[in-house]
């Protein structure tokens, strides 16, 4: 049994005065894949964004409630937010990769945090990100090519590359895969699955099947309300709530 | 599921498929309707001389093969619809049950046909087999037939008459004296009440198929419990017929060969029983998501 990573008790969420979220209670286990799925504007994004504090940067955004990472209160006056992302990566919809070269988008984060002592690690460290996520083989003579070269799955894998370098113990990804062909695809998947072993997943994913292949849990969101969560298998195979099985089954709801 | 897909395709697809199912079943009526015909000309003994026998035969092997189309038909629907439409949840469970369902349906045709084939070679049989065995050919018979149905090599699924009957068989003492007429008499009637309870089991096996294209018509999971309920009526009779085929075997040793024809029918009885409840099973499986035996 996993080790309950996140907590997320009675979390209440504002733009202004429009409500996005109502009390959303849910877990997330250590170095499992969870999916949130739900139609768009059910608050999915505003949820993970949570997650890591990426919404303090909205001005009209507030929140209640209790988020809580390994015991630690994410919305603390005392946590630095730097600190948190450092601990909670994120992946986005699409690739944005820095405009440098392959290797700098890699040793960015790791430089900016002083992770490293001296070039060589940095080299070591670099290659070896790249070459978990499947691109080191691929480009290893254009190391120091423009980013913007490759095409937009190698560029989602490099950006993936770039949120492991510098160790993190929560992967946020939010629909990494939308803006890719099947194959990037399934090069993605299969890296999330292989990243699961080290790091605890969270993704968006409009595509009920990417959910099912991938997660380990799914957590469905309609309306800013979590609707059910439970095992990915449990949901896609016996949903306990209509409007889940309406929205995974594809009817009108 | 009362709700439609967003994808109207879809839902035709689905409707499509039970529209299958359903139209499967209804042959699968005819097929029983025919036989319940032959049984009751049988029981009145209305098939003398006549070649009835053969003609409802070969009309329930014609039958047969539509049945075998349909499954056909049911499989390759089905998995359009999983390779198109990647169902889940309860569409998953309708379109993985499609062909399980059909599957029992087309094994449900094979009893049904082997039935008739048994009932007409039984017929074709009676003019030689009036030969009288020797009473030491009888007892030899007599324990072959009992070291067949005692011993636990022997592949169950073949032959056998269950539980029950493998004990009493255990226990089983041929009585090799001569038959008098009064054996021969009592035989005859065992004989009448055997096909009585044929129709009767058939009967019921009928009423369960209609009920059964009723569940899926409703997906009621309340009428496969009523349907499940008539199986032990069933099992129970063809376990009596059973026991009335050994007695037979001892009055009359003529007709052995017949005798063996007709443990086969009422397997077949048995088993078509089994195959209509397991058929049904699934509108619990969809409807519930559990499969529950017995
Ligand atoms: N920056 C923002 N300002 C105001 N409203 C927002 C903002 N971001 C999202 N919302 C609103 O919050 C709701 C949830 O949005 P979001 O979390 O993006 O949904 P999802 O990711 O599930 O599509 C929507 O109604 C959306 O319009
Ligand atoms: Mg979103």
């Amino acid at each position: 049994m996993s080790n309950k990573k996140i907590i997320v008790e009675n979390v209440n969420a504002f733009y202004g005065a429009k409500q996005a979220l109502f009390d959303v209670n849910l877990h997330v286990l250590e170095k499992e894949v969870t999916a949130f799925i739900g139609p768009s504007g059910c608050g999915k994004s505003t949820f993970l964004r949570c997650l890591n504090r990426m919404n303090d940067l909205i001005e009209i955004f507030s929140m209640n409630g209790s988020i809580t990472i390994d015991g630690v209160e994410v919305n603390s006056q005392s946590l630095d937010p730097v600190e948190l992302r450092m601990k909670v990566g994120m992946v986005f919809q699409k690739p944005n990769p820095f405009p440098k070269s392959i290797f700098e988008n890699v040793a960015y984060g790791l430089r900016i945090h002083g992770l490293v002592s001296n070039k060589k690690e940095l080299e070591e460290i670099v290659k070896d990100c790249l070459e978990r996520v499947g691109l080191l083989g691929e480009i290893k003579d254009r190391l120091h090519d423009s980013a913007f070269g490759l095409s937009g799955g190698q560029q989602q894998r490099l950006c993936i590359a770039r949120t492991i370098a510098i160790n993190p113990e929560v992967i946020l990804m939010d629909e990494p895969c939308s803006a890719l062909d099947p194959i990037a695809t399934a090069k993605i998947e299969n890296l999330i699955g292989e990243l699961s072993s080290k790091y605890t997943i969270i993704i968006v994913t409009h595509s009920m099947q990417q959910a099912a292949r991938v997660s380990n849990h799914t957590a469905f969101f309609h309306l800013g309300k979590l609707v059910e969560f439970g095992k990915t298998q449990d949901i896609f195979s016996n949903p306990k709530d209509k409007k889940t099985e309406d929205y995974i089954t594809g009817r009108i709801g | 599921m009362g709700m439609g897909h967003i994808v109207k395709s879809y839902d035709n697809e689905l409707e499509n498929l039970k529209k299958l199912l359903i139209e499967m079943m209804e042959t699968n009526l005819d097929q029983l309707n025919l036989l319940y015909d032959l049984i009751n000309y049988k029981a009145n003994m209305l098939d003398i001389n006549s070649n009835f026998s053969a003609e409802i035969c070969n009309k329930v092997s014609d039958i047969d093969v539509k049945i075998n189309s349909f499954d056909i038909k049911i499989i390759e629907e089905s998995l359009k619809i999983f390779s198109l439409r990647n169902p889940v949840a309860y569409d998953l469970r309708f379109v993985f049950s499609a062909s399980h369902v059909s599957s029992n349906l087309e094994r449900l045709g094979d009893n049904a046909k082997a039935i008739a084939r048994h009932m007409k070679k039984a017929e074709e049989n009676r003019g030689n087999v009036e030969r009288h065995m020797s009473k030491e050919e009888f007892g030899e018979y007599l324990s072959s037939m009992r070291d067949l149905h005692t011993s636990n090599r022997f592949p169950r699924r073949s032959f056998s008459f269950g539980r029950n009957a493998r004990r009493n068989m255990k226990n089983f003492e041929p009585n090799l004296e001569e038959n008098n007429e009064q054996d021969l008499m009592q035989a005859r009637t065992i004989l009448g009440v055997i096909i009585n309870k044929y129709l009767e089991i058939l009967h019921i096996l009928v009423e369960m198929l209609h009920l059964t294209i009723d569940a899926f018509n409703y997906m009621s999971v309340d009428i496969y419990k009523k349907v499940q309920g008539m199986d032990t009526k069933v099992d129970a009779l063809t376990n009596e017929v059973s026991h009335l085929l050994l007695r037979e075997i001892h009055l009359i040793p003529e007709r052995t060969a017949d005798i063996r024809l007709n443990f086969l029918v009422n397997r077949a009885l048995e088993r078509m029983g089994d195959h209509i409840v397991a058929a049904c099973r699934y509108v619990n499986f969809i409807e519930e998501n559990t499969m529950i035996y017995n």
